[in-house]
């Protein structure tokens, strides 16, 4: 059974997709947490992106994410990163999305 | 008001099959209003996508006070819950959405929370609003 923790995800899932959702600009100046859940086993993702954007995602959801691939999680994620920036100060309006990277992803 | 707006707290869906469920025939784009507010879902016909938005009424946005907590849609396809969607703390005007992905026959539960405060003349408060609702994804009205 596919397990993931904080460490693996932030490696494999949530800096792959920072990597080409956001600018090298905006990347240095996002801070990054992942911390547990309201629920057993759960992960929470906080962003911070430069002084005014945050963004929050129940990223880990044992059990009905338990089993996921490195691609489910990153599509999930990227699909919400996708509607954070085209609503964020930085970002406003604009279709970012990580297709690419996450056809490059274990299915 | 099933598929609309209620005080209540449903974290359990009912029975696959049960009449807790409103159907939703595909290329409509179904409404549901109370006083508190209105969620609206669809899905094109053929689709395994259904988007679905949920907005205060200008009653309850004209007394909300900004920014509101939405915890993030819990949801549930054929009984089997799904990961729950994004937070937000947003404008009380904001349109909350989200997509569902479901296909046609497939009955889905959701519910939401949002957390802000009221202010009703000079008096301010802390306010609540769960929603929920249960869906039935069908073929073509008609």
């Amino acid at each position: 059974m596919l397990t993931w923790d904080a460490t693996s995800l932030r490696v494999r899932v949530v800096e792959p997709i920072l990597a080409v959702m956001l600018t090298p600009e905006e990347a240095r100046s996002t801070r990054v947490e992942i911390r547990p859940g309201d629920e057993e086993g759960w992960l929470i993702l906080r962003l911070t992106v430069g002084p005014a954007d945050e963004f929050v995602s129940y990223l880990y959801q044992p059990p009905s994410m338990t089993g996921w691939s490195q691609r489910e999680i990153g599509q999930k994620l990227a699909d919400e990163l996708h509607d954070f920036i085209a609503e964020s100060a930085f970002g406003w309006g604009q279709t970012r999305d990580a297709d690419e990277l996450l056809q490059s992803f274990e299915a | 008001m099933a598929g609309g707006a209620t005080p209540a707290i449903f974290d359990t869906p009912p029975p696959v099959g049960s009449t807790g469920y409103h159907n939703i025939h595909c290329d409509v784009d179904k409404l549901f209003s109370d006083s508190d507010g209105s969620f609206g879902v669809q899905r094109k016909c053929g689709s395994g996508k259904a988007p679905w938005r949920y907005t205060f009424s200008p009653g309850l946005a004209s007394i909300c006070r900004d920014p509101v907590t939405e915890r993030g849609l819990d949801w549930w396809v054929n009984a089997h819950r799904k990961p729950r969607q994004a937070p937000h703390i947003v404008p009380c005007v904001y349109v909350f959405h989200g997509t569902f992905t479901v296909g046609k026959g497939d009955y889905l539960w959701y519910t939401d929370r949002y957390l802000f405060q009221v202010q009703v003349d000079q008096e301010t408060g802390d306010a609540e609003l769960d929603i929920h609702g249960g869906l039935r994804f069908i073929g073509p009205a008609g």
